[in-house]
């Protein structure tokens, strides 16, 4: 039998989904059995309307964690300390478990380019982000989470692999680590390495969060478009990846093309049910209830 | 079983690549992010000197998959928040439309929910678009309405505010307005264009007006509005919402209506307002 490496100090929130305006009316409606959401941090740094009222309904109900896109926290721009204000309030009126962006840069030169852009793996990058981490983090007082992104190029300056800079950046930088399985499979197929070779090179205190999702498959190559199901395939990297990190909060992604609620309750029953058969079930505890996350 | 697991191999270690960044003539973290987004806006530049090609895929076929996403991200933004003119346009007509905005404004703001904000002054002022300027005018009906959307959240009063109001502050009475609340003029029929969408039907021929009509754009119950206004409350509606007080609305109303009519009319207007989620506060 497989041995299980626990991850017992990290906050454990169970199953996941994003939330998403096509399903406020669903969750409010029917108290889907779904343990915690994930909001698009952007989606909600605006004045008032709808999105807050339903962000702040559902999380009457639900724990949140809070999700970015746009922090470039690679980019050589000075950090966005406008944007870092608008998620400082954010988080404090959402009091969020915890907050999240990308290893990535998004613009450069005062434009946004509204894409999660890959780094060179080298020294320079490494000391550059993890600096910026710090002052990120000081300013939120608290530690942030970096996702893995999926890339479709490699830059000639890149010195190590993907999983080498990544943990060097989050040791460096002391923040955690949202490890998106779906990401690792798509750019291990872009760029052809084994994603497994990645997984066991990860820290595995450092983690604390997985995401799934779906990609398009072009046969020579691999999108990350969130816009279909899960993969067999990365339902399997799952499987192997669970032993390795043991209860890892774990959320599905959908951006587009959006399913009835339904089939993407169906994903998370399959993530659950996964989990439970490869770990077992797991006791935990938040917001003082107790309960079995698988 | 992962798929291709035969062609799979290890990733570049750092043992396999030292030294490799003198092959590169070292170029900064800023350089390249730079030359990136230089491909990425204007397709020029030297990222492709900077990217590894594979046997599966040249470097520039994987250049151009971010060039893609870039390009489509943007217009299907501005495809989601300008759905009538999308459908004036139809998908390459709009798409052509969209790429041009997307050259001449580049998205300076981490959300992209303000990326159309010059959309309908693009349409007014570009010399590709000025000769259909109900583009413009539908632009800017479709953009406040994304902006009432997303316009802070304040209370509103009630009629029995308005009742509390003591006789003698009626004449210094500044009426404060919900943040989501617009008026704007328009010369074109781009109401009925911009139902056809919501109705899904096919728009109408574009017109000029036989004269210039105010529409209104707020936002009440969480729900995004407009209604044309009749010329006496476009008139002072305009006022009042610079600033002017109940005495000057009552002055601006005399011009159009008899002394008699003017209280009534001034009065019937607030309660109006009041009703409709308009007013969020009474100075005086």
């Amino acid at each position: 039998m497989t041995e299980i490496t626990h991850n017992q100090q990290r906050p454990y929130l169970g199953f996941g989904l994003g939330l998403r305006p096509d399903y406020y009316d669903e969750i409010l409606t029917h108290h889907p059995n779904v343990d915690w959401f994930e909001i698009l941090s952007e989606n909600y740094m605006v004045g008032g309307g709808k999105p807050l009222y339903y962000l702040h309904a559902i999380r009457e109900k639900y724990p949140v964690v809070m999700h970015g896109v746009s922090l470039s926290i690679g980019g050589t721009d000075p950090l966005d300390m406008d944007y870092l204000k608008q998620l400082k309030t954010l988080a404090q009126s959402v009091n969020p478990h915890w907050i999240s962006d990308h290893l990535c840069w998004t613009g450069q030169g005062g434009n946004n380019l509204h894409d999660l852009m890959p780094l060179p793996y080298n020294d320079e990058a490494i000391k550059h982000v993890a600096q910026r981490v710090r002052q990120v983090q000081d300013y939120l007082g608290q530690q942030i989470l970096l996702e893995n992104v999926s890339s479709y190029v490699s830059y000639r300056h890149s010195v190590m692999s993907e999983w080498e800079f990544y943990t060097a950046v989050v040791e460096e930088a002391d923040c955690l680590m949202l490890l998106d399985i779906n990401n690792i499979y798509v750019s291990s197929r872009n760029h052809n390495f084994d994603p497994m070779e990645y997984i066991n090179a990860v820290p595995i205190d450092r983690v604390q969060q997985f995401h799934l999702a779906g990609h398009t498959d072009y046969g020579n190559y691999v999108i990350d478009t969130h816009d279909h199901p899960i993969v067999d395939s990365v339902w399997e990297l799952y499987k192997k990846v669970l032993p390795v990190f043991g209860h890892i909060s774990t959320m599905i992604e959908r951006d587009d093309l959006m399913p009835p609620f339904s089939e993407l309750m169906q994903e998370l029953e399959q993530a659950r049910s996964i989990g439970e058969s490869v770990l077992g079930p797991h006791q935990y505890h938040f917001n003082g209830i107790q309960g079995k996350a698988v | 079983m992962i798929q291709h697991d035969s062609k799979l191999s290890t990733g570049p270690k750092s043992q396999d690549l030292g030294g490799k960044n003198l092959v590169n003539n070292g170029l900064s973290l800023s350089e390249l992010q730079s030359q990136f987004k230089q491909y990425l806006m204007f397709q020029n530049g030297r990222i492709d000197e900077h990217i590894d090609s594979t046997e599966e895929l040249s470097n520039d076929f994987r250049l151009a998959i971010y060039a893609n996403a870039y390009c489509m991200r943007l217009v299907e933004t501005l495809q989601k928040d300008f759905p009538a003119i999308f459908y004036l346009l139809g998908d390459d007509g709009f798409t052509q439309v969209a790429l041009d905005y997307i050259k001449k404004h580049p998205s300076q703001h981490p959300s992209l929910r303000f990326f159309g904000q010059y959309f309908s002054e693009f349409l007014h002022q570009d010399t590709d678009y000025r000769a259909m300027p109900y583009l413009s005018e539908l632009a800017q009906l479709e953009w406040l309405l994304v902006e009432a959307f997303n316009a802070k959240d304040v209370s509103l009063i009630q009629e029995s505010d308005v009742a509390n109001v003591p006789p003698e502050a009626w004449s210094t009475l500044v009426l404060h307005f919900h943040p989501s609340i617009h008026c704007f003029q328009y010369r074109w029929n781009i109401i009925p264009l911009w139902q056809a969408e919501q109705n899904q039907q096919t728009p109408p021929q574009p017109e000029k007006l036989d004269s210039e009509e105010t529409c209104l754009v707020w936002r009440q119950n969480f729900m995004t509005l407009y209604r044309t206004l009749e010329p006496d409350e476009a008139l002072v509606l305009g006022d009042v919402l610079e600033g002017a007080d109940f005495s000057d609305m009552c002055a601006s109303l005399s011009t159009l209506f008899s002394p008699d009519e003017v209280a009534m009319k001034a009065a019937g207007l607030l309660k109006s307002w009041v009703n409709a989620g308009l007013i969020s506060d009474l100075s005086w």
